[in-house]
């Protein structure tokens, strides 16, 4: 059994015991502050709206920071929960024991053009050659005779982050061409060009875009599931090895398949349970 | 403005640092702590200054205001204890040494007339409107009728006026400025004679005579607003360089107990606490 695995049933195992932890609605709130990555934040700022419609006079914050300065916040005790995509973020040695991790759930970065575009997939080598400005036309990778327009996310997003890590990897740059703008106008940019290229959270994408498959796998609910889809994110929280009661009941309610599971997967993320 | 704001502030610290002087003399018995930096923040501060030194009678607080930037700055250069920020640190603001603490948050509610057919607009459609690309409420779903844009006079630096710059990224005078008024409460009675209004007012001022506008789609709510789903909601940070010293440590406890959020509170903000 993994650790991931093991905290995450440690979790459920102690809901009943972190919710009995927390205060009654005419005490003093209790607090929780979250830091995190990404389309994590999204997702974990529903459960986040429920837990405190649940949960009278709590008080849930969620600040979207990359995974680093999330896991940072974690250590340096300004935040209770870290949310994170990369393992390899965590510290080594000693420092590690500071953390308890668990798993959330699964998410896939999903590359998308325009509806028009007649691609249907692309080759992981290529989509990374097109991002850094080699390829720039879209005959090259078998579509029209169209220039190339790359749309990149804001490099304070866990969407640059993952970009970065999965798919220009090592020191390789993003083309100086490349449109650096928000999610929300990345879709509404690539609506309108027929040359667009981007990459969003499986949990955020537009239905008037066009997913593209990597590596002859399409991006669907099935594959995203089961994890063939790349690249696959796993979304991974930290708190400290001891957590306040309230990290605790926050984390047991987010793990719970019937409430902060079940809000998941209506944001189009595969739960952990 | 920030580049202006940073030098009028470099300029004060000289005498910032200076008035560590005073207490130099009898460090075995008192300590100083010098908190600077937000403007819009500068006001609670001075409240929490009075209450802080009340039940810390050793030390002595020095609250200034200068610009979240300009504090930054300071405090990077061990001018000042506690930087206090009202945004999201940027990645390039953001250091390894820095604690991220966060202390309450606010809110800017967008106002329509109750009879306006408009629920929601887009962060970019608020945009264009409020640098006069669009000016018709038809574009957005509504009649066709001229929007008659109700501002805030300038000049005072913790005016929501300039939270709403803030938030959208806009830092030029709002165009086609249909009436200015002085007070929340004189721009809730702008919008709520003129079925064709849009303005905008702190959260807790909002009174059934106007109607909040969601946000691409999200309504403000408490939950929305302490979650971030809300986008115009921001977070007023205290931020230390490395480890709090004893008499910051103190402080920052202290901003977290019930006396001071329940100040903040009644001051119309959310605590966090």
């Amino acid at each position: 059994m993994t650790p991931s695995r093991r905290t995450m049933l440690q979790g459920l195992v102690s809901v009943p015991l972190a919710m009995a932890a927390l205060p009654a609605a005419a005490q003093a709130p209790t607090a929780v502050q979250i830091v995190g990555t990404g389309a994590m934040v999204h997702a974990v700022r529903l459960i986040a709206e429920a837990f405190m419609r649940d949960v009278p006079q709590s008080i849930v914050t969620v600040a979207e920071r990359d995974s680093a300065r999330a896991l940072r916040a974690v250590l340096y005790g300004t935040a209770d929960i870290g949310l994170f995509t990369a393992r390899e973020l965590l510290p080594p040695g000693e420092a590690a024991k500071k953390l308890a991790v668990a798993t959330l759930g699964w998410d896939a970065e999903v590359v998308v053009v325009n509806r028009n575009n007649p691609v249907d997939g692309i080759s992981l080598d290529d989509l990374r050659r097109i991002y850094m400005g080699e390829t720039q036309n879209w005959q090259v990778v078998g579509g029209a005779d169209h220039a190339i327009t790359v749309y990149e996310n804001l490099p304070e997003t866990g969407a640059a982050e993952l970009w970065e890590n999965h798919v220009l990897k090592g020191p390789r740059f993003l083309t100086p061409k490349a449109r650096v703008v928000d999610v929300d106008r990345m879709q509404a940019a690539i609506i309108q060009d027929p040359g667009a290229i981007g990459h969003v959270s499986h949990a955020l994408l537009h239905r008037r875009v066009k997913a593209l498959g990597i590596d002859g796998v399409a991006p669907t609910a099935a594959t995203i599931l089961d994890g063939s889809y790349r690249p696959k994110v796993e979304m991974m929280t930290a708190t400290a090895a001891k957590p306040t009661p309230a990290a605790s009941a926050f984390l047991a309610y987010a793990l719970d398949p019937a409430k902060g599971q079940r809000i998941l997967a209506t944001a189009g993320i595969r739960p952990a349970q | 403005m920030n580049r202006r704001r940073a030098l009028a502030a470099l300029a004060g610290l000289p005498l910032i640092a200076g008035w560590r002087w005073p207490f130099g003399n009898e460090q075995h018995r008192r300590s100083s702590l010098i908190v600077a930096g937000s403007g819009r923040m500068l006001g609670y501060n001075r409240e929490i200054e009075v209450m802080f030194e009340k039940a810390h009678p050793d030390i002595d607080m020095v609250c200034e205001g200068g610009g979240s930037y300009p504090g930054l700055l300071a405090l990077k250069r061990g001018l000042i204890d506690i930087a206090a920020i009202s945004h999201e640190l940027t990645r390039q603001e953001d250091d390894p040494r820095l604690h991220i603490h966060l202390v309450a948050k606010d809110a800017v509610a967008i106002i329509v007339n109750p009879k306006n057919p408009i629920q929601s607009l887009g962060r970019d459609d608020l945009r264009d409107i409020l640098e006069g690309r669009q000016a018709n409420w038809g574009m957005f779903g509504g009649g066709d009728a001229e929007i008659d844009l109700i501002d805030r006079r300038g000049g005072d630096p913790t005016d929501r006026a300039e939270a709403v710059d803030a938030v959208i990224g806009h830092h030029e005078p709002f165009k086609n400025v249909e009436t200015y008024v002085g007070s929340d409460a004189e721009m809730i009675a702008a919008v709520a004679d003129n079925p064709d209004a849009l303005g905008y007012c702190g959260w807790e001022d909002l009174t059934p005579d106007v109607r909040p506008l969601m946000i691409g789609g999200v309504a403000l709510s408490r939950e929305t607003m302490l979650s971030g789903s809300y986008p115009f909601a921001w977070p007023y940070y205290y931020v230390t360089l490395g480890e709090p010293g004893p008499a910051a440590s103190r402080f920052l406890a202290f901003a977290r107990t019930d006396a001071v959020q329940s100040a903040f509170a009644k001051d119309g903000l959310l605590r966090v606490y």
